[in-house]
């Protein structure tokens, strides 16, 4: 079972190794599995989204990066505004404080599994957590339409914001999934779990006062 | 419209599964017309028999979606026309993937329900259910196990408990519906 880390910029510099690792597990996936993105010379995959508006999750599992998500208020710059937003035809581009976009989500190729108790629901399950925790109301983005039945195994809601479309051959759509406690009780039903896979050390900042990250003093919780 | 499911067992005549768009959703990812599927697969005689039934029932060309199917590895929903080749517009490709992503999705919503089931009946238990929904009495289910009637009687109940259910026809329709017996 995964520990999921809390890290954005508020205590990133506890999290050097794991988050170096982190980029290059991202490397070795968006790059040499995936082909979405060009070869970095270092090594480390990173885009124009990795900023300090970003809060990660980083999931940790015999001291190894083993799978990880990405959260972006939508409120800031994201993939889906500023890459697809022809992609929510339907609703137009959600810009909610309490609208999270999730991404850059991998699981390393010896944990993943067939079925549904793997690491990559150990996620969803810290993911749907997280968001919980700070007052979301739901998580999303663009999404590989074959990963979708994924969702309704978990019996997770997803709200469409636009029709499937192809891009450079591959099949996607702008989705965001309802947040709320039941959404949690099942996938924890299904893990066989009642208690929490977070880890927050250091500095914490609310998800919600990230838009306001040039004042974080007024935004720090306690441990 | 037929929905087709991979990782199910097929007997040996000619079903939906054996067919040339089945076998080429086990390959790809993405969705694709049933014309397009490679001659590797599509001009075997399997195939070609399975596409002349189909055709006997007015299922002549279609659009597959393959999908992730958490306990089957990959599910793939196929749209069937009667038309001898269906030509889809981009738009209307793009409706029928959204309208699978969406029909996934649900279908995957009902079909999880035995996860976390998995032990809710022992395989003595499931046994017994078996030959009550083969038609034998206790009685009968007793000689054909070798263990005594009290036994069998002694299993069902449990099953029975475990589905908080009064009779054992009941039990049998709860453990097919969950897809614990495959009578």
């Amino acid at each position: 079972m995964i520990t999921a880390h809390v890290v954005n910029a508020q205590n990133k510099h506890l999290y050097e190794n794991e988050f170096d690792e982190f980029l290059r597990r991202r490397h070795d996936f968006f790059v040499h599995q995936k082909g979405w993105r060009p070869p970095s010379p270092d090594g480390r995959e990173r885009d124009q989204f990795d900023t300090d508006a970003a809060t990660y999750l980083l999931g940790i599992e015999d001291d190894r990066v083993v799978t990880s998500a990405r959260l972006i208020p939508t409120t800031e710059p994201h993939m889906v505004s500023e890459v697809f937003p022809h992609m929510c035809e339907i609703t137009g581009v959600p810009r909610r404080p309490d609208w999270a976009e999730w991404t850059r989500t991998f699981v390393v190729p010896d944990r993943r599994s067939a079925g549904l108790r793997g690491t990559l629901t150990e996620l969803c399950c810290a993911v749907m957590e997280y968001a919980l925790d700070e007052g979301l109301s739901a998580v999303g983005g663009i999404q590989e339409t074959y990963f979708m039945p994924h969702h309704g195994a978990l019996k997770w809601r997803a709200e469409p914001m636009g029709m499937a479309r192809e891009e450079n051959g591959e099949w996607y759509i702008v989705a965001y999934i309802d947040v709320n406690e039941k959404a949690l009780q099942s996938v924890r039903k299904i893990l066989g779990i009642d208690h929490s896979l977070l880890v927050r050390r250091g500095p914490q900042m609310s998800f919600a006062s990230i838009e306001k990250h040039d004042v974080p003093s007024t935004a720090i919780k306690p441990l | 419209m037929k929905r087709r499911r991979g990782g199910r067992r097929e007997p040996s005549r000619s079903l939906p599964g054996t067919s040339r768009p089945s076998i080429y959703s086990a390959k790809t990812l993405k969705p694709f017309l049933w014309a397009d599927v490679p001659a590797k697969w599509s001009n075997t005689d399997g195939s070609r028999r399975v596409a002349g039934e189909a055709a006997e029932f007015g299922i002549c060309s279609g659009f597959a979606v393959p999908m992730l199917s958490v306990h089957h590895w990959q599910s793939v929903l196929s749209f069937a026309s009667s038309a001898k080749s269906c030509a889809l517009s981009p738009r209307q490709q793009v409706q029928l993937v959204t309208m699978a992503v969406y029909a996934g999705m649900s279908i995957q919503a009902l079909s999880s329900d035995d996860s976390g089931e998995d032990g809710l009946l022992t395989d003595r238990e499931k046994e017994v259910l078996l030959w009550a929904a083969a038609g034998k009495t206790s009685s009968e289910t007793s000689q054909i196990l070798g263990v005594a009637e009290r036994t069998v009687k002694w299993h069902s109940n449990k099953a029975r408990e475990a589905f908080g259910v009064s009779t054992t026809t009941q039990a049998v329709v709860e453990a097919v519906r969950r897809r614990l017996i495959h009578p």
